[in-house]
C-alpha cells in the first residue's frame, strides 16, 4: 500500500515539476480522477491537468455582433487570440476585468459574468478530460474577489467539473513551490498586483496587499509617455501591449526596442525603448511599498528571512530585469532583500492549484460536491 | 443519473463535414458535378449547382421541421478507392452509382434530392421514413457492386457504404446535423469491413442497451447472493419447527404417558429432529446448487456482455481516432489521492487543506444565505 502510495507521490511530483511530460505514461488507462488547477486571469486563463495536458488561452471572449458576422466567422463564440483578432466583428469581453472589480453596478456586468462563464467552460475542455472521468478542480481566484464573483466561477465551474474548490492565487503559487513558510509572493497579473505573506498557516486578509499597479498598467503609462514622446504616431492599447509583449525590460542596458507604427497611415519605425522601460519601472515602488508594509508589521525576529524568501510569479514577472530592479528598491527601501522569479510564470497559479487539487483528501472533494 | 461508463458515439465529434466549404465549390470546377435526383416522371435533365442543391436541401428540412413531416438522409461513399491515388476511378464511379440510386428511387417511387461528388453521395428523401430509405440503400449498394465502368479495371472490387439519418427521433434537429448523423452511419459502416448500412442513432441505442442490460445483470446477482443465504434458511427453520411443535402438541395430548409410550415420544421426538436436519441440510445445499447454476449463468452472460462491449467500444475508438474524435486525455490516477503522510511537513499542509476546505464550506453557506 505504502509503495503504491509513494509511486503514486512520485507521480505527482513529476507531473508538477515537468507538466506535460507525463501525458502519456499510461494512455491505456480509460477511467479514473482528473484533477485540474486553473488559473482564472485577468490577461490569461491557464490550467494544468493530472493528464498531463497544460493549457492557457488569452482571457478574451467574443460573440458575432449580428447575422452577417456570425455566418462569416462560423461560431457563435470566440475565444482567446482568435477573439481578439476578430474583435471588430464581434462583442468583445475581456471578463476578468470587470469580475475581478468590486463594483457590480458596471455596464455590461451580465454580459461579462456570461463571458466568463463560456471562458471558463473553454479552459476546461482545452484540459481533454475523458467522459468517463471524475474532474476536480481548484480554481485561483484573487484574494479580494467579490461573493458574486466567485458565485459565478462556482456555478461555471459546477456545470464541467464533479466537485470545485477555490482558493487565493498567490497562495496557489507558494503552494506549489512548496515554500509554505516566511515567503513573500509577489504574483503580477494583468489587472492586479496581489502581494500575499505566507507564515506556515492559511493567509488571512492582513497578509495580502491588492494594488493596481499592473499588467494593464504599464500598458496605460506607456500609451501616455508615447503620446508625450511620440505625438504623431497612432496606435491602440492593444498595439502597445503587443510591444510591451514583446520587448519589455526595466534595465538600462537592452538591444533598442524598435516599433512599426503608423503616421497619417504610413508605417513608421520608432524607438520605444526609453518609455517602455520608463512605464515598466513604474509598478517597482509600489510593489516595494506593499512588500515594506507586509515585512514591517512581521515579527521582528523573521523580518530578515522573509525579505530575503521574495517569489516574483505572474505573466508580469516576465519584465526583464524586473527581479533585479526590485531587489535594488528593496535595498532602498528597506535594506536588502532577495527576490526570485519563478521558473513559469505562465502556469506557476495552476501547477500550485493542481497539486493543492491532488493533496486534498476525499471526504473534502466529496463535500463539495 | 446517468452511468458514467455511458458515452456518446456522437459526443465531442469533429467530423471532415461533408458540408465543409471544401466539398461543396460551385459545379464547373474540377470537383463535384451536381445533378437533381428528379420525379420518376422527369429524368434527370435539370442541372443545379451544389450550393442551389444543397439549398433546396435546406427548404426542404425546413418545410419538414415546420410541418413535422418525416424527412430522412442518405450518405454513400465509396469503400477503398482512396482520393489520392484513385481519383480518375472515383469521377468514373460515383456519377455511374449516383445513376443507380436515381434508379432505385424510381423504381421504388421515391422522390428525392441529391448531389453527388468524388467522395460521397448525399440524397434526402422528404416523407421517407428510416426504415424504407433503409431498404433503398441496400438496393443501391446491391446495383453498386455491379456497377461497371470505363477506366476501371474489370476486376476491381467495387463496394459501398451508406449511413442513415431521420428526424424521427425527439431533439432539436438541423440540416447540419442531419447529415452529420448520416456522415457518421457511413464511416462507422466503412470502418466496419464496408457495403453496410448503418444508422450511428441506433449504434449509440444498441451501445446503451448493452449497458443497460448489464448493469441490471450485475444488480441481479448482487441481489440474488445478499437473499440466497438467509432467505432459504428461513424458511426451511420455520417450517420444521412448526412440525416439531405439531408432534410435541400430539404426545401432549396423552395425560397420562406410561414409560413406554415417554420413551416413545423421546425415541420420536429425537427421530424427527435428525431426519429434519438431514432433510434440511439436502434441501439447502440443492437450492443452493440450483441458485449457483443461476447465478453462473447469469455470471457468464454478463461477461459476454461485458466483452461485446468491450468490443464495440474499442472499435468505435479506432473509429474515432480514424475520424480525428478526441476522446480525452485519461488522467493518470485512478482514484482520489489525497496528502501522503510521509511528506516532511504533511501536517501543516493538511492544515492548510482543512482551512481551504472551511473556507470553502463558508462560502457555499454565504451563497446559499444569499440565495434565501
Amino acid at each position: 500500500m505504502s509503495e503504491s502510495k509513494n509511486k503514486k507521490k512520485q507521480d505527482a511530483g513529476e507531473e508538477t515539476e515537468m507538466g506535460v511530460s507525463t501525458a502519456t505514461a499510461e494512455p491505456q488507462k480509460t477511467e479514473g480522477v482528473l484533477y485540474l488547477g486553473i488559473d482564472f486571469g485577468t490577461s490569461h486563463t491557464s490550467v494544468a491537468a493530472s493528464n498531463g495536458v497544460r493549457e492557457t488561452i488569452s482571457s478574451h471572449v467574443g460573440y458575432p455582433k449580428d447575422v452577417v458576422s456570425r455566418k462569416l466567422l462560423k461560431k457563435d463564440v470566440l475565444f482567446g487570440d482568435e477573439a481578439l483578432e476578430k474583435r471588430l466583428s464581434l462583442n468583445f469581453y475581456r471578463p476578468l476585468e470587470i469580475l475581478k472589480t468590486k463594483d457590480h453596478g458596471v455596464e455590461d456586468f451580465d454580459a461579462n459574468l456570461k463571458a466568463a462563464q463560456d471562458l471558463l467552460r473553454e479552459i476546461i475542455r482545452l484540459a481533454k478530460p475523458r467522459k468517463d472521468e471524475l474532474v476536480y478542480g481548484v480554481i485561483g481566484v484573487p484574494a479580494q474577489a467579490s461573493i458574486h464573483s466567485k458565485d459565478a466561477i462556482i456555478k461555471t465551474a459546477k456545470q464541467a467539473l464533479d466537485s470545485v474548490m477555490l482558493c487565493s492565487e498567490p497562495f496557489a503559487v507558494a503552494y506549489g513551490l512548496d515554500m509554505l513558510d516566511d515567503v513573500l509572493v509577489i504574483d503580477i497579473g494583468a489587472g492586479t498586483t496581489d502581494l500575499c505573506r505566507m507564515h506556515g498557516t492559511m493567509p488571512e486578509e492582513s497578509d495580502q496587499i491588492t494594488i493596481y499597479h499592473a499588467g494593464d498598467w504599464v500598458d496605460n503609462r506607456f500609451a501616455e509617455l508615447m503620446v508625450e514622446a511620440h505625438p504623431e504616431a497612432q496606435f491602440t492599447i492593444q498595439m502597445l501591449k503587443e510591444i510591451k509583449e514583446r520587448n519589455s525590460s526595466v534595465d538600462e542596458r537592452v538591444e533598442p526596442a524598435l516599433a512599426e507604427l503608423p503616421v497619417n497611415g504610413k508605417p513608421t519605425e520608432f524607438d520605444v525603448t526609453n518609455e517602455l522601460r520608463q512605464a515598466c519601472q513604474g509598478i517597482v515602488p509600489p510593489i516595494v511599498e506593499g512588500l515594506k508594509k507586509l515585512v514591517s508589521t512581521f515579527d521582528p525576529e523573521f523580518q530578515k528571512r522573509l525579505k530575503n524568501r521574495v517569489l516574483l510569479a505572474g505573466g508580469g514577472s516576465q519584465i526583464r530585469g524586473l527581479h533585479l530592479a526590485i531587489e535594488r528598491e528593496m535595498h532602498k527601501q528597506l535594506g536588502g532583500g532577495k527576490c526570485m522569479r519563478i521558473q513559469e510564470p505562465v502556469y506557476g497559479g495552476s501547477n500550485g492549484a493542481l497539486k493543492i487539487a491532488h493533496d486534498m483528501p476525499a471526504e473534502y472533494w466529496e463535500k463539495l460536491k | 443519473m446517468p452511468s458514467p461508463r455511458r458515452s456518446s458515439v456522437r459526443s465531442g465529434v469533429e467530423r471532415t463535414p461533408i458540408l465543409a466549404p471544401a466539398h461543396v465549390t460551385s459545379s464547373g470546377t474540377a470537383t463535384p458535378t451536381t445533378e437533381a435526383a428528379a420525379t420518376p416522371a422527369t429524368p434527370p435533365k435539370q442541372r443545379l449547382s451544389t450550393h442551389q442543391m444543397l439549398h433546396l436541401m435546406r427548404l426542404e428540412m425546413d418545410r419538414a421541421l415546420k410541418h413535422g413531416y418525416p424527412i430522412s438522409a442518405l450518405v454513400v461513399g465509396l469503400d477503398g478507392f482512396d482520393e489520392g491515388h484513385h481519383l480518375p476511378w472515383r469521377r468514373a464511379l460515383m456519377p455511374a452509382i449516383f445513376q443507380e440510386l436515381k434508379t432505385v428511387t424510381f423504381q421504388n417511387d421515391v422522390r428525392g434530392l441529391g448531389v453527388w461528388t468524388e467522395r460521397f453521395q448525399l440524397a434526402i428523401f422528404p416523407h421517407v421514413t428510416p426504415d424504407r430509405l433503409l431498404v433503398l440503400a441496400n438496393q443501391v449498394l446491391e446495383r453498386a457492386a455491379a456497377v461497371r465502368v470505363t477506366g476501371v479495371p474489370e476486376g476491381e472490387k467495387i463496394s459501398c457504404s451508406a449511413g442513415i439519418a431521420h428526424n424521427l427521433h425527439p431533439g432539436p434537429l438541423s440540416f447540419e446535423t442531419l447529415v452529420e448523423e448520416a456522415e457518421t452511419g457511413m464511416g462507422l459502416a466503412q470502418s466496419g469491413g464496408g457495403a453496410k448500412v448503418v444508422q450511428a442513432r441506433e449504434v449509440e441505442r444498441e451501445l446503451d442497451k448493452l449497458r443497460d442490460e448489464v448493469d441490471s445483470q450485475i444488480a441481479e446477482i448482487q441481489q440474488f447472493q445478499s437473499q440466497m443465504f438467509g432467505d432459504v434458511e428461513n424458511k426451511e427453520e420455520l417450517w420444521g419447527n412448526q412440525l416439531l411443535s405439531k408432534v410435541i402438541e400430539l404426545f401432549k395430548r396423552e395425560p397420562e404417558k406410561s414409560e413406554g409410550v415417554l420413551r416413545v415420544e423421546k425415541e420420536v421426538i429425537a427421530l424427527l429432529k435428525s431426519e429434519l436436519a438431514v432433510w434440511r441440510e439436502t434441501s439447502t445445499v440443492g437450492q443452493m446448487i440450483e441458485r449457483q447454476k443461476q447465478i453462473e449463468m447469469l455470471e457468464r452472460r454478463v461477461s459476454k456482455l461485458t466483452e461485446s462491449l468491450g468490443l464495440t467500444e474499442t472499435e468505435l475508438k479506432r473509429i474515432a481516432q480514424m475520424k480525428s474524435i478526441d476522446l480525452g486525455v485519461s488522467s493518470i490516477y485512478r482514484t482520489i489521492q489525497g496528502l501522503s503522510g510521509d511528506e516532511g511537513n504533511a501536517e501543516q499542509k493538511k492544515e492548510m487543506l482543512k482551512n481551504i476546505f472551511q473556507a470553502n464550506m463558508d462560502l457555499r453557506g454565504q451563497l446559499a444565505a444569499l440565495k434565501t
